[in-house]
């Protein structure tokens, strides 16, 4: 964590472990919610139990997108859970589209 | 007050059954939702529309808003009234509220139907509000960054739009700059947390939080994915064939590589650690292949007959049955 300022910087990445508790405050998220997100395979944290379950501070805002979606496209879960990996693939996809075309420009230019 | 046309923006007849809207809002929300859309504004077209079928879907406030749209004044800039003494029967905060983003919906919206929670009328001048609280909102906002930016890290300023509570107790917006020091090693699509930094509490609430969204624009030389990155590397034939110590670029600086003897198009080299950092770093992936000179002269066709004669190799032996 850096300092800035009065505020706290946080990289929500691998690095960053939080338990169910903390991702339910933090998400404003029931704790059903992201224990089905589990069940389903969206979020894979480490260990055995619900109270030692850490997830990566990545998970936080794929949690917050999964209420976004849920909420505005009244997904059930089933449905969420593929429209989180769809999304997923699309950005990658994008990120590889423009790379190539980024490429392309460089040669013809 | 500009008047908002719910019909227009969802795009439906004011005789539009329910089947309809609800067609009409996913086919728009599939378009603008900013986790799915790519288009230009996408989060000002979702926060209307989120709005334009909170209304339409509810047969009580579709009723009241027809009948404002019928009655109300509205002015020749498109300004709107609603009738004097005007009090809905739908107002938020009575069990309305029906789980859409109630934060960002418009004054007209707020006019008409109130707000529960956030509804000018509920606040008090002085910001608080008897027996009630409520977190400020998230902020969500992109921030671009050079791929050298990411792996260095940078100093950006920021401007940002944040909702307040002025001294009537009405929720109006702001533009405020803010200097973020983002530390080295951030990757694409990665979320930094400013705790703090998003919307004002009510009532004594804590403030929501600033996420930022990494994006690293394209690189002309490296290629991002994940932690790793990657990088396409051209060797002369000869290089390829006998080997050879070149120098390659990395975000750290050049280094000096050996490419071993016998080496093939695509085959991957990786550099460890000099991908983008984290906990292990990522890695550089060194990607060959294989430039032909650009123009042959008279000794360098010589020799590449020389070859053609004493190496056996037919490349497209597994093209022939």
């Amino acid at each position: 964590m850096v300092k800035h300022s009065q505020t706290t910087l946080e990289i929500l990445d691998d690095r960053l472990r939080l338990s169910l508790r903390e991702l339910s405050v933090q998400t404003g998220s029931h704790a059903e919610f992201i224990m089905d997100l589990v069940e389903y395979g969206v979020l894979q944290p480490e260990g055995g139990q619900p109270r030692e379950w850490r997830f990566p501070g990545t998970d936080l805002i794929l949690i917050k997108r999964a209420m976004r979606l849920r909420r505005d496209f009244d997904l059930n879960l089933s449905g969420l859970a593929l429209a989180l990996e769809l999304l997923e693939e699309i950005r990658m996809l994008r990120r590889t589209v423009a790379e190539l075309e980024e490429r392309q420009w460089d040669e013809e230019s | 007050m500009e008047f908002k046309d719910y019909y227009k923006i969802l795009g439906v007849s004011e005789t539009a059954d329910s089947a309809e809207i609800k067609s009409a809002y996913r086919k728009l929300a599939r378009k603008y939702h900013p986790d799915v859309s790519k288009e230009e504004n996408a989060e000002e077209h979702f926060k209307e529309l989120g709005e334009a079928y909170e209304v339409l879907k509810d047969p009580e406030k579709r009723g009241e808003y027809d009948q404002l749209r019928k009655y109300g004044a509205r002015g020749a800039d498109g300004s709107f009234r609603p009738p004097p003494g005007w009090q809905s029967a739908t107002e938020f905060g009575d069990g309305a509220f029906t789980g859409a983003d109630a934060a960002h919906f418009s004054d007209f919206f707020d006019a008409i139907f109130g707000r529960g929670g956030t509804a000018h009328r509920h606040y008090r001048t002085d910001g608080r509000q008897s027996g009630f609280s409520m977190r400020g909102e998230d902020l969500h906002q992109p921030i671009a960054l050079f791929l050298e930016e990411a792996f260095n890290g940078v100093e950006k300023s920021l401007r940002l739009r944040v909702p307040e509570v002025d001294e009537r107790g009405l929720i109006t917006h702001r533009e405020r700059t803010l200097k973020v020091k983002i530390p080295a090693g951030v990757g694409d699509g990665q979320h930094i947390r400013l705790r703090g930094q998003g919307g004002p509490g009510v009532g004594g609430g804590e403030p929501g939080d600033l996420y930022l969204e990494i994006r690293i624009a394209p690189h002309p030389h490296f290629r991002v994915q994940e932690k790793d990155l990657y990088l396409d590397l051209p060797l002369a034939p000869w290089e390829a064939a006998l080997g050879a110590e070149v120098e390659v670029p990395t975000l750290a600086g050049r280094v000096k590589m050996k490419i071993p003897a016998g080496s093939r198009e695509g085959q991957r080299l990786r550099l460890k650690g000099k991908g983008l950092a984290g906990k292990p770093a990522g890695d550089l992936y060194v990607v060959l292949s294989i430039a032909m000179p650009p123009q042959e002269t008279e000794s360098s066709r010589k020799l590449f007959e020389q070859l053609a004669k004493t190496v056996p190799f037919n490349p497209r032996a597994h093209l022939e049955d």
